[in-house]
This record gives structure tokens, C-alpha cells and sequence, in this order.
């Protein structure tokens, strides 16, 4: 069973983008040339290496987490990696291809540690030492897809293993200005933070973070591709979690994701913002256990951007309508109704920003240097389109700018900013006095209005059930009459896709951004989602697993000295 | 039961100490950890208590904020800089009696995965932290204490020796001061030392430098209490490449200091890194050895690798045999005091106390154990006998009292008897200068053309030399990396004159091998079974 699991946020921020001259982009030149002057032998070997590519990730990041008024955790690294991936074979079937009962092949790539400046003498050697062991991984892998592709019966879309060229060769390379902050102002303003949640004692754990991912991605190819792409994410965060007697543990967390630290939110945003959330885990402390239920469900736009990442998003992933192993929930649906006609879904990774908020999931460039694009998915409720990486599907032949991976991983299709959008809105009022005219209509006793979701998993391969499980955080009943909203604890929405999208009845005009990491077979990439606040007529939810966890014996220690 | 816990809460509020340093002045900072170590300790020894269980009778507390940083480079040129600080602990409660308690049975149960190490250095931050890890191990160490006592019970063994035992509580701080590390300076010598291997021989030539800073608070509930100053650096230069028959290898040169005052300059360190180039590049001609049986040279740290046979084999722990002791091991020596296990002529000394070697700060130094007790130096070898073992509070047919080595080690979750600084004492020795004179003759007198020298392993592979008995030309050969065992120990024939320091330092502690190079009369060495990698598709840039 493998799951996707959304957490949170990050951005980048381009400040000049340019075609690359030789003469500024040493790495590159070094890169490139050692692509060229191996790919002859590679290319007469048996098996031979058809493509290769060489990607270096090089930067610094910086995590700081503070707890209880002090620096509780710092990791500073400044590191390059080296990803080098080699198709041994041809377009037609390479060593990438799953073998049967493997979903995806890990195989083949190969990750090292690399300069962090460039130096061309040794940089060609740690290219040169790397690549031969990469071939060799290669090679092997290549046999093996070989000899189970003779012995397995042929698979339902036999599309080749990779593209053609890109229609147009990429040579791209973009730069920022150098990072640089007040290290010791950060450290004090996340103690300030922290030092909010001292005296708390209800409150088991808590922490204040803030880090910076800086980094630079050099890529070149057998292809002649190449590109520079800067990418620069922050985050200033908290957490606090808590247990009750049952054994439930109760969180409550905000994220700030931003691009340059003029961006960060004011100091007066997020003390306000922790106290909020120090008194919703007092609340949630005491709060009754949710019920199993079946019923309306309003999901704010956070909590829908999060449930169409997860239920919908992957499934629209290219290389999974190819692949038997997975579900294929939508593989032959082109052009039918999936969803509700009142809803499009377009993933677009050119958005920089959305309500003049960063967004995480955009890049221009993809991790094959494939040009981003936005891409329509769904157009009234219809299919319309997959995410597409390079690895060809039946009808759809090219990448669409999707290829997406962390390093040490090979690229596949995966979401950047996902967009929901409701051909017709109403406002949060509207919504749910529309929610409380379906809890009559159905005849239940209360609704639910979903506020915040930490994330989800979603079972896409065939060996397991299609579903899905989307975990709250914050959830209300309400009421159909004039009680006010209750909140309740232990709650987890559970469903299969199908039947899920197409009983959104409503959608507010409050549109909100989700900024989180994804992670999937080709690692943690930044991604957002975009949507309106949704009234769906039935969701199912369920009760949360509990840890055997007790509350500790003695109470909390005195926090004074 | 109940006069036990009275007099054992008497002991925890009254902090005479019976023995240890003159106690120096703690800074504010300090004074808060242990003020709120104490503080939450009191509290729990008093009032944790769960419904028809008894109260813990002992709880020890270990708090180390620790900082690290990790300089890579390769060929001159910077690969990585980083820089972690992370607080680590240990918690240990014993519930029971020091008769029986819940000690060495499931091995996970002071380090609880339900916690995360993370909080903040101050009094709010350690307070809470210990209350709800304590709590977690209070609770998991009554479940252990039913499972062992049933377990017991299944299996009809008798409780013969107690659990625990008590000593006069010790006291021992050090002055702290947080090194300045100078990144600058630590980056010139990762890519200084690393350009000195840059060469087309090898593949590649790296140095790693990993400089480590964890301070350790330490507390137990019988009122012993130290500080302990504790860093180290180490610093490894590697070398990889093919040997002209095309094996690939990949050998490395570790240095480790737990004094800045002992580290090389960067000029010296230069040095250090072009003479092991130097010495791999002699390797690199190796041939296959012949099989062998006869005299063998062990050549530096491979001395040493010797005698971390002797001190793998007289660490334990007391524990039950059962399916959760996967984490334990007992070292064969164990139970053979009194018989002869070593070479005659030899003795072995493990000293805690000693602070250095030659002026060599020692990595296995400290003034009190992980239960409390001061450390004592023992004598563990006397002349090829079995003298003594190292001793922890845990009482065995052997050991009916501590002797102060009670050590945390990695990979072990409670504490475990084992030495610290393992001195090899030769009742005579040859001058290095002509220790490879004796070798040959011996070599002679066996009726042999010549004998190998081991100075290197690589995993599965040993290097060295094959030495001519007659002339001294040396052969470079590699092989099966011989792997020596404890009939090893009994084989040692010589030692030369010239002590050398080995320091390891880990999560655990530190430990140090002092030991010279040695001859073993009667070595085994075998050919190597790994075939060589497919030679590079395109020619080296």
C-alpha cells in the first residue's frame, strides 16, 4: 500500500532569467562537456546508454526550532547533490520500466555528494567516477526489465518508457540576489514566540520554527537541455500538541510560507495568531469525541485544496494511468464526466502567487527542463488532461512541464499549484445556510464545517482498497437550528473518489491557498492548491486511531524557577 | 519495602557527598539544568506512583546538549559545512527492589521512542521534558518488571545475585567552555589536507572533519551528580581508487583528539594527509597474498584493532537470556576470571582516571560512572591472566561490586560494563627502530621466506606487505581480512617500545586503545575471494 502524504509549505522568487552564456556558467560547461565526451562510448556499449542527465542541487539550508523561550534544535547545511540519471536501452523500453509487481522502479539513479563550488578538474572527476557506477546500475536494471518484460503478459498502454526531445531545447538560467540575514534577530524573535506557550501546562510540546531553503538547481542533458534554477523557500511555524485522558493527542499548528523575509508576517499577526491556537487546543482538550457520520460537509478552502490534492491530484498523475499496478481511476475517462459539473481543476506551476500569496508549488522549469504549463485537468466536471512528466501515456505523448523530484530521486508527473475553481460561488453566509438546508433535507441531526486539515494519504495501486483518508484538525458541528457551532475532536474523512466528487453541491467565493510538501515515489516536492470553501451533501467520517498513550502520572511541573 | 524507600528518599535530599573533586562554581545556566533535574527527580521519586505499583526506587538522569560540525571535502575542493545543535538524554528508572527490579530484560526501555528529544536548555524546558519522558519510563519499566518476573517464573530461574547495589554517592564538575569553532579555518583544512591526495592515482581522496561538543549533566537519584566537559574531533582522510589489478579500494586514516590543545597544526595535518596518500599509493601495487600461515606484523591502528578484541570480550551486561536481549552481548571472557586468555608476559590495565598518555588527552576519561559510583582503575590482565573485569552495580557470580565502569555505549540502551582506556603493558619491549629486524628473524627462525605486515583493512580486504626474511624488501599484497579472534590474543609474541594512543569517541563515551605494534606468532591469512570491479567505459577526464 503506498500513500501521499501532504504536510505543509514553501517559494522562490526569480530575480533575472536569461539564456545561459558559456562563459558565466562554469558548472554547466563542465557538466555538459562531460555529458559529451562520454555519451560516444556510453553509446557504443552493449546495452547501450541512450540519454543522460546530470543534475547538481546546491545550497544551504537553514532550521531553527525554539521551545519555551530557547533555541531547542539548529541545522545548518551546506551541501550539493549530485543526481545523475542514465536510460540504457531505448525510448521504446529502458531500464526505468517497473518490473511486474513493482509499481516503480528505484533503480537506475544514482545520488552522491558534490562540489558546492564549481572547480572543473574535480568536478569532472567526481562526474566521471559517478557516471560509470550510474551505467553500470543502469545496465543491470535494464536486463532485468528485459528479461520480466519476455516473461509478464503485455501491458494494457505499452507507450514508450520516455519522450521524444523536448519540441524546443531549454536553455535557461535564472539567478537571485544573495541570501543574507540577521541570524541572531531570527533566534530571538522565534524565542519570543516559544516563550508564549511557557506556563501552559496543558500543553505537552510545543515549538516555534523558522527555516530557509536556498538552493540552486544546475541541469544538463544528452539533449542539449540545460538550465539554472534558483529556488528560495521560507517558513516561520509553530506547533503545540497536547493528549487527552483517552489517549487522543490533539495538535493545533500555523504556517507562514514566504520568499524574502520582508514578507514574514508581522510579529503582531502571530502572537495573535498563537494565542488563537493555544485556546483551540484548550478547547479541543475538553472537546466531545466525534461520532461515526455520514452527511453534509463544508470544507474550507484550505481543507477542499487539500482534499482534491489527495483524492484527485494524484490520481491525474501521468505515469499512473499507465502503470497496472495502480488504480487507473480516470485512465479511460477522457472527455466523460468525473466530477461535479460545477467544478474545473487546472494545475498551473507558472502562479507565483494567488491573492498576493506566495505560492509554493511554482517553478518555470520543471526537473527534466521541461517548460511548466498550466494545464486543464478538468473543464466543467469533464477530464480533459493528465499531468505529464516524460514518460509517455497512450494519446498524450509529451511532457506538459510535470517531471517533479527531490534529490536522489528520478522524476515523475507530479502537481505544482492546483487550482479549484467553481464556475459559480456564493458567499460563506450563503454556504451554510445552504449546509443547514441540507442537514433538513437529509433529515441529520448536525453537519460539519471542516476548518483545517494537516494533510492525508490516498491508496491509488490496485492491491488495496481506491480510498482515501483526509485527517482534520479543526472541526464544528453545526447544528441545522440556531445553536451555535461545537467543536469535536477525533475525526478522519474517509472515501473513495468517485463517489466523493460528485456531491460537491456548492462552492463559496472565500478562495484559499494551501501551501505544503507532497511526498510520492519521486520524494518531497513543494506544491500548492488553490480552492473555494465546498459544500459536499455526503462524507463520510470516521473516528481517529487513539495511542495508548495515558496522560502522565504526576502533573505538570511548575514552570517557575 | 516501605523502610527502603524511606532511606532511599533520605539519601536523594541529603547531598553530602562522601568522595569526589572540590565542586566549582556552576554558571547560571547550569545551575538551572541541574536545578530542575533535581527538582523533577524529587518530585518523581516521591509522588510517581500508579495504582497497586510501587514507586521507582532509583531514577538517574543524563542531559547532553550537544553541537556538531561536519566539514567535507574532496580533492581541495568544500563539499559540505554543517553545523546541528540537539539535546540527547537518558533516563533511567528502576522499579522493584534492588534485589530484583526491571533492569536487563527489554532492552528499549530507557530510550522510549514515544519521546522526541527535543527542548528547550532551561529550567521550564528540561523540567517538562523529564516529567513526561520519566513518566514514560516509569511506566514501561513497570510493564518490563512483570514480563521478566513471569518470565523468571517460566523459565524456574532463580534470582542469585541482586539487581542494583549502592555506593557512596560522588560529586565531579568541570569548568565548561564551549569551544569557538573557526569555520573558516576547519573548511581550509578539509580542503588543504584533502588537495594533498589529489592525484591521478586515485579515484578520489576526501577528508571528513566531524568536531563534537556535548557537555554531559549528569544526576542519580543516591545523590551522585557530575558536569563533564566532554569534545572531540576527528578527522578522516580517504583514498579511493584500483589496485593494478583492478579491485576497487576504498581506505581511510582516522585521527581523533579530545583536546583542541592536541590537534595538529594545519601544516602537520598536511603532512599527516600526504603520508597516508603516500602509504595507499604503496599499496596500490598490491598483489593477491599466498595463503599463509605464520608470524604477522600488526602495524598501528591495527594493533589496536586487536585489542578492541579484548575489550569487546570483557564488556556485558547482567541480563536473562530471553527473546528481547537481541541489544545485549556478552563478551566470552565474562565468566573466565582467573584463566589465562592473554600472552604471557603482558598486562592489561583499564584506567578510567587517566586523563592522558603521553600528554594525550585520553577519550575514555571520566571520574563517575553511569550509576553514580567513581570510577577505579583495574588491572585486568597480569601476565596472561584473567585479573579482573570492569563492574557495574549490577551484582554477578563475579561481580560483587562495582568497580566505577558502568558506561553507556552505542547501540546499547542501558548501561553496560566495559573499560575505558585499555593500557597493553608489555613486560618487555623492543625499540621501534628494530622491531622490523625482529620480525624478519623470527620470520627465519620459523623456517619462512618471508612474513606479512598488515597496515591497513578495507571491510573484507586486508593490505600490507609481505617482507622478505633475508633482505627486508617489502611486497606489496592484499587478502582476506584476517579478523582476529581471542585465540589472537594468546598469540602475541612482541611488542615495540613506542605507545601509541587510539581515541573513539561516541554516544556512549569515549574509549582509547594504548597499545604499541605487534607481532603475533602465528597468524592465518587467507586470499581474498572478491574479484575486481569492470574496469571504467570511458578514460578518466
Amino acid at each position: 500500500m503506498r500513500k501521499f502524504i501532504s504536510s505543509t509549505l514553501f517559494i522562490f522568487l526569480t530575480i533575472s532569467s536569461f539564456a545561459c552564456p558559456a562563459s558565466k556558467e562554469p558548472m554547466l560547461n563542465t557538466m555538459q562537456n562531460e555529458i559529451k565526451r562520454s555519451m560516444p562510448v556510453f553509446k557504443k556499449q552493449n546495452p547501450p546508454v541512450y540519454f543522460m542527465s546530470y543534475m547538481i542541487t546546491s545550497g544551504k539550508e537553514y532550521n531553527y526550532a525554539s521551545s519555551l523561550g530557547k533555541i531547542a534544535n539548529q541545522d545548518i547545511t551546506e551541501s550539493a547533490i549530485l543526481d545523475i540519471d542514465v536510460r540504457v536501452g531505448s525510448e521504446k523500453m529502458d531500464n526505468t520500466r517497473p518490473l511486474k509487481g513493482y509499481s516503480f522502479n528505484w533503480g537506475g539513479q544514482t545520488s552522491t555528494l558534490t562540489l558546492l563550488k564549481s572547480n572543473d578538474k574535480v568536478l569532472k572527476n567526481i562526474l566521471w567516477q559517478a557516471t560509470e557506477e550510474a551505467v553500470k546500475q543502469a545496465q543491470s536494471n535494464y536486463e532485468k526489465v528485459k528479461s520480466n518484460a519476455a516473461s509478464v503478459a503485455k501491458r494494457t498502454d505499452d507507450s514508450d518508457d520516455f519522450s521524444a526531445p523536448l519540441p524546443k531545447k531549454t536553455d535557461f538560467c535564472a539567478e537571485l540576489e544573495p541570501f543574507t540575514f540577521n541570524e541572531q534577530e531570527i533566534i530571538s524573535l522565534i524565542n519570543e514566540y516559544s516563550s508564549l506557550f511557557k506556563g501552559k501546562d496543558f500543553i505537552l510540546s510545543s515549538r516555534v520554527y523558522f527555516s530557509v531553503d536556498d538552493k540552486v538547481v544546475y541541469f544538463v542533458d544528452s539533449q542539449d537541455n540545460k538550465m539554472k534554477r534558483p529556488q528560495r523557500l521560507m517558513r516561520l511555524g509553530y506547533e503545540l500538541e497536547t493528549l487527552n485522558d483517552d489517549g487522543m493527542k490533539l495538535s493545533r499548528n500555523n504556517i507562514y510560507d514566504f520568499n524574502t523575509l520582508s514578507k514574514m508576517p508581522s510579529k503582531q499577526q502571530v502572537i495573535k495568531d498563537i494565542k488563537k491556537s493555544i485556546e483551540e487546543l484548550r478547547i479541543l482538550q475538553n472537546a466531545p469525541v466525534a461520532e461515526p457520520f455520514h452527511g453534509p460537509v463544508i470544507l474550507s478552502g484550505r481543507a477542499a485544496g487539500v482534499f482534491f490534492h489527495e483524492i484527485l491530484g494524484h490520481r491525474m498523475e501521468g505515469n499512473r494511468q499507465k502503470d497496472d499496478e495502480f488504480g487507473q481511476t480516470f485512465t479511460g475517462k477522457i472527455n466523460q464526466e468525473v466530477i461535479s459539473p460545477l467544478i474545473s481543476v487546472y494545475d498551473d506551476p507558472t502562479m507565483k502567487t494567488f491573492n498576493d500569496i506566495d505560492l509554493r508549488g511554482h517553478y518555470l522549469y520543471d526537473d527534466e527542463a521541461a517548460p511548466s504549463q498550466k494545464v486543464t485537468l478538468i473543464e466543467n466536471g469533464i477530464l480533459k488532461n493528465f499531468l505529464m512528466a516524460r514518460s509517455p501515456i497512450k494519446n498524450f505523448a509529451q511532457s506538459n512541464g510535470h517531471g517533479r523530484k527531490a534529490a536522489g530521486r528520478r522524476a515523475i508527473s507530479r502537481m505544482g499549484v492546483t487550482y479549484v475553481k467553481a464556475s459559480k460561488t456564493i458567499t460563506p453566509e450563503e454556504l451554510k445556510a445552504k449546509l443547514k438546508e441540507e442537514i433538513k433535507r437529509q433529515n441529520k441531526p448536525y453537519g460539519l464545517y471542516i476548518e483545517d486539515i494537516s494533510g492525508g494519504f490516498t491508496m491509488i495501486d490496485t492491491s488495496s482498497p481506491q480510498a482515501f483518508k483526509v485527517n482534520p484538525l479543526l472541526v464544528y458541528k453545526v447544528y441545522p437550528d440556531n445553536r451555535p457551532d461545537e467543536i469535536i475532536r477525533g475525526v478522519d474523512i474517509v472515501g473513495t473518489p468517485l463517489a466523493s466528487f460528485n456531491k460537491i453541491i456548492a462552492a463559496g467565493n472565500d478562495y484559499q491557498v494551501f501551501n505544503g510538501s507532497c511526498g510520492a515515489e519521486s520524494g518531497w516536492v513543494p506544491v500548492s492548491a488553490i480552492a473555494p470553501s465546498l459544500l459536499i451533501s455526503e462524507l463520510e467520517i470516521e473516528k481517529v486511531h487513539k495511542s495508548s498513550a495515558k496522560l502522565p502520572v504526576l502533573p505538570a511541573p511548575k514552570g517557575d524557577k | 519495602m516501605k523502610k527502603f524507600l524511606l532511606i532511599s528518599i533520605c539519601l536523594i535530599l541529603n547531598l553530602n557527598v562522601f568522595a569526589g573533586e572540590k565542586k566549582q562554581k556552576l554558571t547560571s545556566q547550569e545551575s538551572e539544568v541541574f536545578k530542575a533535574m533535581q527538582t523533577e527527580m524529587n518530585r518523581n521519586l516521591q509522588d510517581l506512583k500508579m495504582d497497586k505499583f510501587a514507586r521507582p526506587y532509583y531514577i538517574a538522569y543524563k542531559i547532553i546538549p550537544e553541537t556538531r560540525y561536519l566539514f567535507n571535502a574532496s580533492q581541495g575542493v568544500l563539499m559540505q559545512d554543517k553545523k546541528t545543535y540537539n539535546p540527547d538524554y537518558e533516563v533511567q528508572v528502576r522499579v522493584g527492589s534492588p534485589k530484583e527490579d526491571n533492569s536487563y530484560f527489554d532492552p528499549t526501555v530507557w530510550l522510549p521512542k514515544e519521546t522526541n528529544n527535543f527542548f528547550a536548555l532551561n529550567y521550564e524546558g528540561v523540567s517538562k521534558f523529564l516529567w513526561q519522558t520519566t513518566d514514560i519510563v516509569y511506566k514501561n519499566s513497570l510493564a518490563e518488571l512483570t514480563e521478566k518476573q513471569a518470565y523468571k517464573k517460566n523459565k524456574h530461574i532463580a534470582q542469585q545475585y541482586d539487581d542494583f547495589s549502592f555506593y557512596p554517592p560522588q560529586e565531579h564538575f568541570d569548568t565548561i567552555t564551549e569551544p569557538v569553532i573557526d569555520q573558516k579555518y576547519w573548511q581550509e583544512v578539509a580542503k588543504k589536507t584533502s588537495a594533498k591526495g589529489a592525484l591521478p592515482e586515485f579515484e578520489d581522496f576526501m577528508t571528513a572533519i566531524n568536531i563534537n561538543f556535548a557537555p554531559s549533566y549528569f544526576l542519580t537519584s543516591r545523590g551522585s551528580k557530575y558536569l563533564q566537559d566532554k569534545y572531540s574531533i576527528n578527522i578522516t582522510f580517504t583514498a579511493q581508487g584500483r589496485l593494478e589489478d583492478g579491485l576497487e579500494f576504498n581506505l581511510n586514516k582516522s585521527l581523533t583528539y579530545v583536546d583542541f590543545k592536541d590537534v595538529p597544526s594545519l601544516q602537520e595535518l598536511e603532512k599527516e594527509a600526504e603520508v597516508f596518500a603516500k602509504e595507499v599509493l604503496a599499496l596500490q601495487k598490491a598483489k593477491k597474498v599466498d595463503s599463509y600461515i605464520g608470524p604477522v606484523l600488526l602495524q598501528g591502528a591495527q594493533a589496536a584493532k586487536l585489542m578492541k578484541v579484548l575489550s569487546r570480550e570483557i564488556s556485558f551486561t547482567k541480563h536473562i537470556a530471553s527473546n528481547n536481549d537481541y541489544s545485549y552481548y556478552d563478551g566470552v571472557f565474562a565468566d573466565k576470571l582467573g584463566l589465562k586468555i592473554f600472552s604471557s608476559g603482558f598486562d592489561v590495565i583499564d584506567d578510567p582516571l587517566r586523563k592522558t598518555f603521553d600528554k594525550q588527552k585520553l577519550a575514555g576519561y571520566y571520574e563517575i560512572d553511569e550509576e553514580g559510583v567513581k570510577a577505579e582503575k583495574i588491572q585486568v590482565i597480569e601476565n596472561g591472566f584473567l585479573k579482573d573485569l570492569p563492574f557495574t552495580a549490577s551484582l554477578t557470580k563475579n561481580n560483587s561490586k562495582s568497580n566505577g565502569h558502568a558506561r553507556s555505549y552505542y547501540g546499547y540502551t542501558t548501561v553496560v560494563a566495559r573499560p575505558s582506556n585499555l593500557i597493553l603493558l608489555p613486560h618487555k619491549t623492543i625499540a621501534q627502530e628494530d622491531f622490523l629486524n625482529t620480525f624478519k628473524k623470527f620470520c627465519l627462525e620459523q623456517g619462512l621466506k618471508a612474513c606479512p605486515i598488515i597496515s591497513a583493512t578495507d571491510g573484507e580486504i586486508f593490505y600490507g606487505f609481505m617482507v622478505d626474511a633475508k633482505t627486508g624488501a617489502k611486497t606489496p599484497v592484499y587478502g582476506e581480512n584476517p579478523a582476529f579472534n581471542t585465540r589472537s590474543l594468546r598469540d602475541i609474541k612482541y611488542a615495540s617500545n613506542q605507545m601509541q594512543v587510539y581515541n573513539e569517541m561516541n554516544r556512549g563515551g569515549g574509549f582509547s586503545i594504548i597499545t604499541p605494534d605487534l607481532i603475533l606468532d602465528n597468524g592465518e591469512i587467507n586470499q581474498s575471494k572478491k574479484q575486481p570491479a569492470r574496469k571504467p567505459l570511458v578514460k578518466r577526464p
